[in-house]
């Protein structure tokens, strides 16, 4: 399940959806490549969230979910592209 | 059994009123139990509920028992001041014998009365009672605002509901206005929510056709008095609905002036160990929603943290607009050395702050374990899931398991499967109970029971979640901890079971002997015995399903080898498992010290290989 992302612009071409994603690797160069490439891309935005930039082991990515479905394609046995799923705090707040 | 009765148990299940007397209502339900309020306001109580009562007829009756006769018995409930006869029908009724001869017909009143009536009437085996319950679309209902939802077809939508506009002020008991109070109206078609003005007053605009519909009323205030809750209410249009909360003060006298302790605490064995046990020399991260470090019970306690919500160098980590981590950190942490208000349970554990929350994602918490395992970190208090498993999140816990860094995460408070990352094997999960007789009985808290409480009043949570994933059950219902800015509050969730077990961690860590010795270095070794020695501290609860409780509720005592481990009995049946799996070759007949069926199952399958050992 993936969150919705945010609204498009009003009239005019369609934009497409931006969904947020986890990219991970156990290959650095692997993720520093993919991680230079969707930061060319403009509907892309990437922050390392372990690792450092050099050597980054998770990437968050919001990326639309057709180009994270390509990524899974293209790096089948190499990368983990899986959803950055919204959390919940378990304190029950404004019930029911 | 009559099967007339079979659904008659549903009207027993009486609220108490908030409010006792009874008046007139300008609404469609006509009567209900509310005291008076003031001119243009009225205090909400309790409606009359529908019911179809039908005398049974002889052929369905126990012997013994005589048959009433429709006219004289509906006639009877008619004459009662209390009770208003609002129709009546005839349904058709098969021969009880099975024959399928001539159907005869049955006599049907439907009744509006106070709820002590209906409960009287179900006791009655000659009459057969049943809620006259709302219908509403089988379609997916709307949530929230009710402008949420999928949008329909506008060439079949029906015509749109009626708005009523429904008035509330909440105060204190002393009248005083509460401002910033949350009002929630449920129906079955969606709830509508609304907070309180600086005079304590809202308006919600419902667009519901029929005010009977509404099932409950519960309102929460900001800090400083319980919540409330009122199923059936009978709410005025005319009039502002006024409702009234106790301050948290009636139960715990002069909190802002001195000391108070919550149930949990006693119900771990907390308040029994040394006065030094504090937990200094440990470090506790909270990855929540921020830290309200002026709360007087916090200050000078929490001087590091990290916001990964504004940015790592924005600072406002301290800030908590949801006062959610402020209310765990309290638990873990509170007292600052000044008397007055709640005390933790490790106070002088170094408190670690990562703001996650609003908007907290997986992204964050793989951030958050970060900052834990590069600052050493022993125990991470994480009150917080989703549904979705996360290969990413589980390599980062179990990198934090690596460095020393013991995770302690909530089961999920959604009713249904532990949520993640409680599913995780590397993880220490918290289920949550609550006890009676801790919190009033016309708040929501009192709705949160579930099965049979035992001989000491101890329930399990109705919405925490369960499973084999569980591994301890801990305070989770009406929790009394610390809210932003000087307040304090009574919570529910598997929230807040977490930092108690959390807190409990810390003082383990800090004062159990094996981590004097033995288990010093920071490892994954130490986190699995840390968590070894909660669990086999535990007091085993049987509160209907060992899922829900794990191995029991941790005990302090034990855990911090202050007191000797407890022998529980071994089950007739788990002594048969064992036997049987010894037989097969898949356990060696080995003595274990038991402290639980549930833990003895654990090691049993750990020992034969499958389930996995952390």
């Amino acid at each position: 399940m993936v969150s919705p992302g945010p609204a498009g612009p009003g009239p005019g071409p369609a934009r497409p959806r931006i969904e947020h994603y986890l990219v991970g690797s156990s290959e650095t160069t692997v993720l520093v490549r993919v991680a230079g490439q969707l930061g060319a891309e403009p509907d892309v935005s990437v922050r390392v969230v372990a690792g450092t930039r050099r050597q980054p082991s998770v990437l968050a990515v919001a990326m639309p979910a057709e180009r994270a479905e390509q990524l899974r394609r293209e790096y089948p046995d190499q990368l983990v592209v899986e959803s950055d799923e919204p959390l919940e705090p378990y304190g029950v707040r404004d019930r029911p | 059994m009559n099967p007339w009765n079979r659904t008659a148990s549903a009207i027993g299940r009486e609220r108490p009123v908030i409010g006792a007397e009874e008046t007139v209502s300008d609404n469609d339900d006509t009567r209900e139990h509310q005291p008076q309020g003031n001119h243009g306001s009225r205090r909400l109580g309790r409606r009359l509920v529908q019911c179809m009562v039908v005398p049974l007829s002889g052929d369905v009756l126990p012997a013994g028992v005589r048959p009433h006769d429709a006219e004289s018995l509906f006639q009877q409930l008619g004459n009662d001041p209390e009770i208003e006869e609002r129709k009546r029908f005839t349904i058709p009724k098969a021969p009880a014998d099975g024959t399928g001869g001539v159907p005869t017909t049955a006599e049907v009143a439907v009744l509006a009365m106070p709820p002590h009536r209906a409960t009287a009437l179900v006791r009655d085996p000659a009459v057969h009672i049943e809620r006259d319950h709302h219908l509403h679309h089988a379609s997916p209902s709307p949530r929230g605002m009710g402008v949420e939802g999928p949008l329909v077809n506008p060439g079949v939508q029906p015509k749109a509901a009626p708005v009523t506009a429904v008035s509330f002020r909440v105060t204190g008991g002393n009248g005083v206005p509460l401002p910033g109070a949350t009002v929630v109206v449920m129906s079955p078609e969606g709830n509508f929510q609304s907070s309180t003005d600086p005079d304590g007053r809202t308006t919600l605009n419902l667009t519901i056709h029929d005010l009977t519909a509404i099932t409950g009323v519960y309102v929460k205030p900001v800090s400083d008095y319980w919540e409330a809750y009122q199923d059936l209410p009978a709410l005025s249009i005319a009039e502002e609905n006024t409702v009234r909360l106790r301050p948290l003060s009636d139960t715990f006298p002069m909190i802002h002036e001195r000391q108070v302790r919550g149930w949990g605490l006693a119900a771990m064995g907390l308040e029994q160990i040394p006065p030094n046990y504090r937990g200094r020399g440990t470090k506790v991260a909270i990855i929540d929603s921020g830290v309200a470090t002026g709360h007087p019970d916090l200050n000078r306690r929490i001087t590091s943290g990290i916001d990964l919500v504004h940015g790592e160098e924005s600072g406002q980590w301290s800030v908590d607009t949801l006062g959610h981590g402020t209310h765990c950190a309290g638990m873990v942490a509170g007292d600052a050395g000044n008397a007055l208000g709640i005390l933790g349970i490790a106070p002088e554990a170094e408190v670690h702050v990562c703001k996650i929350f609003p908007g907290g994602r997986y992204s964050t918490i793989i951030e958050a374990l970060k900052y834990c395992i590069a600052h050493q970190i022993d125990v991470v208090n994480l009150s917080m899931g989703s549904d979705e498993p996360s290969a990413l999140v589980s390599n980062a816990i179990e990198q934090a398991r690596e460095a020393g860094t013991a995770c302690v995460v909530a089961a999920g408070n959604s009713t249904g499967r532990v949520q993640y990352p409680g599913r995780l094997p590397t993880v220490l999960t918290v289920a949550a109970i609550g006890k009676l007789g801790q919190y009033p009985v016309d708040s929501y808290h009192a709705q949160q029971v579930w099965g049979q409480p035992d001989e000491q009043g101890y329930f399990s949570a109705a919405f925490t979640c369960h499973g084999p994933e569980v591994d301890v059950c801990a305070p989770g219902v009406a929790i009394l901890s610390s809210v932003p800015e000087r307040g304090y509050a009574a919570w529910d969730g598997t929230s807040m079971a977490t930092p108690h077990v959390a807190g409990l961690a810390a003082l383990v860590l800090a004062h159990h002997p094996d981590f004097r010795d033995g288990h010093r270095e920071r490892n994954a070794r130490r986190v699995d015995r840390l968590f070894e020695i909660i669990r086999s501290s535990c007091t085993p609860l049987d509160l209907g399903d060992p899922g829900r409780t794990g191995a029991g509720i941790p005990h302090a005592g034990r855990a911090l080898a202050l007191e000797a481990p407890v022998r529980a009995v071994l089950t007739p049946e788990l002594a048969q498992l064992r036997e049987a799996m010894q037989n097969a070759g898949l356990l060696t007949a080995t003595g274990t010290t038991v402290t639980s069926p549930l833990e003895e199952v654990r090691r049993m399958l750990q020992a034969a290989g499958l389930l996995p050992t952390t």
